[in-house]
């Protein structure tokens, strides 16, 4: 356990407080404000900043509408529609980089549409929506029917219901999850990279650090980081403050009932977002099936089998997945049987830290990293992957805690005590208690880290890798650049796409299996 | 002005719940319905309150047919965990459902003022439900109902969370207040106690079963079964003639020498309760005072001629 905890505060200290104590030590001595100035003056840096901000602001508001409007029409069918509707979204929320983004290049060429915005927006609310649907679904589910059941006993209005119930209730989660999807959106690097759009800031920072971290890149990061902690900061206190007990007593998840007509619309907007996520998957699928002249051929296939950089890749990914997947479960449920005990100042930092990387996207640590570690012994071949590894623990590290902790009491309380009266020995509790019950949603959630690493864009294309320390994103991003490989490219995400569609229902069946959680 | 059930039955998923419930009170009657863990006295409650709907039969309210008509307003539902909107304050909880029915805000607040005033919890209108005690909860889930000006209250076990004490302060708090409110309720209960303190008739839902509207004594002496006699008190069974019969402890009368054998004795609140056995049979005899002859060993003979029914 000590042990353990001595590795979190490696982690911790090499992915967070050193580069980020470094990157504003650096910045306030090398940044004065003039210099601030002259770069926010920067008509093309404020443009960028701007179209930045409105993507995330668009991508935010779409993603945040649909996912209450998905969310609805989940809690509105029986349990065994709403299985296999989630397994829908939790395989949408695990799509391949890069998916989205080509299919929808490839539709607004066939039909001779221009637009760069309009394709990141679809590509970012594909992806994003169904991830805002299942938190606020997750939320939703925990609150007491009863508590609905009153309101029609009191004859408050369908619209009342859900204007001075629903919304208020799920108000934290839809919160949470804006946040989470304006921070995916302002630093995703896929999209903007795959549409050229320069002026998305994450395109600016992976073009600058391509060349050499410089102070411009500074002020840039900077401003997001203000950006993000002002969007943060009131938004924790909030949340915080609006977290209430829902239920007292017996307790009966909540199952809405609409109309008919109502449910038809919702229904509707399921089977568009359906449709739109599986059409980039198509013309991807496609595309990995047809030669230049458009005819039907293997070779895409077989040019992946004999290309030994692309299965090291694929190894890379693989081999990062599984061990900072399995190394943030570790973490986060010792951290999450640490919180258990009574908080002292040193727990209630630990605390704070394990929740940092909510605020810092992979994008910017990545960033912050590469600045800190350049020339330092860390910078040498194999360092970026090391890297990459602390990158993807960290990022893991405070869903896996707050999974822990909302499963962890439930275990410690009655159930432990029982085991303590019977003197069962500490390893039978952990062996025949502990274990079994927690199996389900260990195995869930490495899985879905498995996952959500291997398909890591972001970090994975901003640290700059020697090629045969390719992961499986810098790799494809390579290939899409190579017309000669861009078949295979499309092969490679076919796959992966397959590999998610065998994923996904495991993730919902051990879903169901979880007894807590 | 009355509630009047005809034949109402519910099944689920092909099982039934309850089937043919008939009966027929004033709605100004405060009754209870007693019935074991997951008889489906819930469930009854739900669907007079028109939250769920009835296999079968129909629901008379006041002359009018309600069985199919969803919540009317006119019955309303305090629930088991009270079902307290989480988010808004005492006062916003009392005030929302008049707000609903087209109240002004200031109406509807005075209003809600004066129904707390009435449950003395209008010291906790800021309070979030989560900040209050569970008995305050269950003035505040019973004021919002009393604002709401219903004809009839449907109570689900809301006094299932409170210490003994309290409980029966408050049951008589409300019994006492919708009586001079002149608004009839049905309790539903499995403890009798409750029940007892709180109506005037009973009624039980046991075997998928109704058996009611009657008095306490009724039940307690002549129950249509034992399951519903044992919901009534405490209920033990005596060997005469090679036959067995349910009886009450107290009714039962002892004389010195005959089968059983005396195994304990021991105080029960104001009564001494006398353990007796005739080797097959384990009978307790409620007894309030102890005769000089009757000691532990002794062999005593066990008579009644109030027998509840022959096993």
């Amino acid at each position: 356990m000590i042990l353990i905890r001595v590795f979190f505060w490696l982690i911790i200290t090499l992915t967070c407080i050193f580069p980020v104590g470094s990157f504003l030590l650096s910045s306030a001595s090398q940044l004065d404000l003039n210099f601030v100035g002259i770069i926010l003056n920067d008509p093309y840096i404020k443009l960028s900043l701007g179209f930045s901000l409105l993507v995330g602001a668009t991508t935010t508001l779409l993603c945040c509408i649909l996912g209450v409007v998905l969310a609805l029409f989940l809690l509105s069918v029986n349990q065994r529609v709403s299985l296999i509707l989630s397994l829908f979204l939790i395989a949408a929320s695990l799509t391949p980089p890069f998916v989205g983004p080509l299919g929808f290049q490839f539709l607004f060429r066939l039909v001779g549409l221009q637009s760069s915005f309009l394709g990141i927006i679809i590509s970012q609310v594909i992806y994003l929506c169904p991830i805002t649907a299942l938190i606020i679904e997750t939320s939703a589910r925990n609150i007491d029917a009863n508590l609905i059941s009153a309101c029609r006993v009191f004859k408050l209005s369908k619209r009342q219901i859900l204007i001075s119930i629903i919304i208020p209730l799920l108000s934290p989660a839809i919160l949470n999850s804006t946040f989470l999807v304006f921070l995916a959106s302002i630093t995703d690097l896929a999209s903007a990279l795959v549409f050229e759009e320069r002026r998305m800031l994450s395109v600016i920072i992976f073009n600058l650090v391509s060349d050499n971290p410089n102070a411009s890149a500074s002020v840039i990061v900077l401003a997001l980081f203000i950006i993000i902690t002002a969007l943060f900061l009131p938004l924790r206190l909030y949340s915080s403050k609006f977290f209430v007990e829902t239920v007292t007593g017996s307790y009966v998840p909540l199952q809405l009932s609409l109309g008919f007509l109502t449910k038809a619309v919702l229904g509707g907007f399921f089977a568009s977002m359906v449709l739109l996520n599986l059409v980039p998957q198509i013309f991807v699928a496609y595309f990995s099936f047809v030669d230049f002249s458009n005819k039907f051929t293997l070779s895409h296939y077989l040019t992946l089998a004999n290309e030994p950089q692309i299965l090291r890749s694929l190894g890379n990914s693989l081999f990062l997945a599984f061990i900072s997947s399995l190394a943030a479960i570790v973490i986060s449920f010792c951290l999450a049987l640490n919180s258990l005990k009574p908080k002292n100042s040193f727990a209630a930092l630990e605390e704070s830290l394990s929740n940092a990387a909510f605020i810092l996207p992979s994008l910017f640590i990545s960033f912050l990293l590469i600045s800190s570690y350049r020339g330092t012994a860390l910078d040498n071949q194999k360092a970026p992957l090391l890297l990459l590894l602390l990158v993807f623990i960290f990022k893991k590290i405070p869903n896996g805690v707050r999974t822990f902790s909302s499963v962890l009491p439930q275990l410690a309380g009655d159930l432990e005590a029982c085991a303590r009266v019977y003197k069962l020995p500490t390893s039978s509790i952990w062996l025949k208690i502990y274990f079994p019950l927690l199996a389900a949603t260990f195995i869930r959630k490495f899985f879905t880290f498995f996952a959500i690493s291997l398909f890591e864009s972001s970090a994975s294309l901003l640290i700059p890798f020697e090629v045969k320390y390719y992961p499986l994103s810098k790799m494809v991003y390579q290939l899409l650049n190579e017309p000669d490989f861009f078949g295979s490219s499309c092969a490679l995400l076919t796959l992966l796409s397959v590999l998610v569609f065998l994923i996904a229902p495991l993730v919902v069946k051990l879903q169901k299996q979880a007894v807590f959680g | 002005m009355t509630l009047e059930l005809i034949k109402l039955s519910k099944d689920y998923r092909g099982s039934v719940i309850f089937q043919d419930v008939s009966f027929k009170i004033q709605t100004n009657d405060l009754t209870s319905i007693l019935g074991a863990s997951g008889s489906g006295k819930s469930t009854l409650l739900k669907i007079l309150a028109g939250l769920e709907t009835a296999s079968s039969g129909e629901i008379y309210f006041r002359g009018a047919n309600i069985t199919r008509k969803g919540p009317t307003g006119d019955i309303v539902l305090v629930f088991q965990n009270y079902a307290l909107w989480p988010h808004l304050t005492v006062l916003e909880n009392v005030s929302l459902p008049l707000r609903a029915k087209g109240l002004s805000k200031h109406q509807s607040f005075t209003k809600a003022r004066s129904a707390l005033t009435l449950l003395k919890v209008s010291h906790l209108e800021n309070y979030l439900p989560h900040q209050i005690s569970g008995g305050q909860q269950q003035r505040v889930a019973l004021a919002r109902a009393l604002a709401f000006e219903p004809k009839f209250i449907l109570l689900d076990e809301p006094f299932a969370n409170l210490d003994t004490v309290l409980k029966r302060t408050t049951i008589l708090d409300i019994r006492n207040l919708l009586k001079s409110l002149q608004i009839g309720a049905i309790l539903v209960s499995h403890n009798v106690d409750d029940s007892l303190e709180f109506a005037d008739s009973f009624g039980v839902l046991c075997d998928k079963k109704f058996y009611g509207f009657e008095d306490f004594f009724f039940f307690y002496q002549t129950p249509p079964s034992i399951e519903v006699a044992e919901l009534f008190g405490e209920v033990t069974y005596f060997a005469a003639a090679d036959k067995v019969f349910a009886t009450r402890p107290e009714f039962l009368n002892i004389s010195p020498n005959g089968p059983y054998q005396v195994k304990e004795i021991k105080r029960k609140q104001s009564n001494f309760q006398v353990l007796a056995s005739n080797g097959k049979l384990l009978t307790k005899i409620s007894l309030k005072e102890i005769p000089s002859w009757l000691t532990v060993n002794s062999s005593i003979d066990v008579w009644t001629d109030k027998i509840l029914l022959s096993i």
